[in-house]
């Protein structure tokens, strides 16, 4: 509760902030800062919730490589969504779409083994395996 | 959470803007946009060691 309620002050006195320092482009700087230190907070956060994910995996006893990409995929689409809005912020609506969509396909790519371990346990099952 | 960092950057945002209106008003535009631009590069100093934490800790946390 502490964590979200800093967040929020955090937020809010960075956009009154920037409002101020907006004329001379510091503007987005400022917002960049507050989404590097709020970006910290959230993965610190998540710490607890890797570790029981973790955990579950291990007691059901899922291979490491099926849940891989599956963090991968998160911490691209983290980044990459983030980079995408400091961009729009900024007003360089065509550098946020690049990067939005960068980082879409590149989610896509570290889903890639798991799309292939799919496909496979298809074959498998269908009887067709190559 | 290291919430100085954002007050560092508005102070150095609002001593570049009066500084910024000083130079303008005496007549040195030039002198007033190497200040804006080398706040701008304090600044992004600054952000930059906190950007590379970040990225670190979230190439540690999701096994990168």
């Amino acid at each position: 509760m502490e964590q979200a309620i800093q967040l929020v002050v955090l937020g809010v006195l960075a956009a009154v902030l920037a409002q101020i320092v907006q004329a001379r482009g510091f503007g987005p700087l400022l917002t960049l800062a507050v989404c590097v230190l709020a970006g910290v907070v959230a993965v610190q956060a998540l710490r607890p919730l890797l570790a029981f994910a973790r955990r579950l995996q291990q007691s059901v006893g899922l291979e490491q490589s099926l849940l891989a990409p599956l963090w991968k995929v998160l911490a691209i689409t983290m980044v990459s969504r983030m980079g995408a809005e400091i961009c729009r912020d900024a007003g360089q609506k065509a550098l946020g779409e690049l990067v939005g969509r960068g980082g879409e396909i590149l989610a896509l790519c570290a889903a890639l083994p798991l799309m292939e371990a799919v496909l496979s346990l298809l074959q498998t099952l269908m009887g067709g395996g190559t | 959470m290291d919430i100085d960092l954002i007050f560092k950057i508005a102070a150095v945002g609002i001593i570049v803007s009066i500084l910024n209106q000083v130079l303008v008003r005496s007549g040195r535009e030039e002198q007033a946009t190497m200040t804006t631009l080398a706040g701008l590069v304090v600044v992004l100093m600054i952000l930059v060691q906190e950007i590379a934490d970040l990225f670190d800790l979230v190439k540690r946390l999701f096994d990168f």
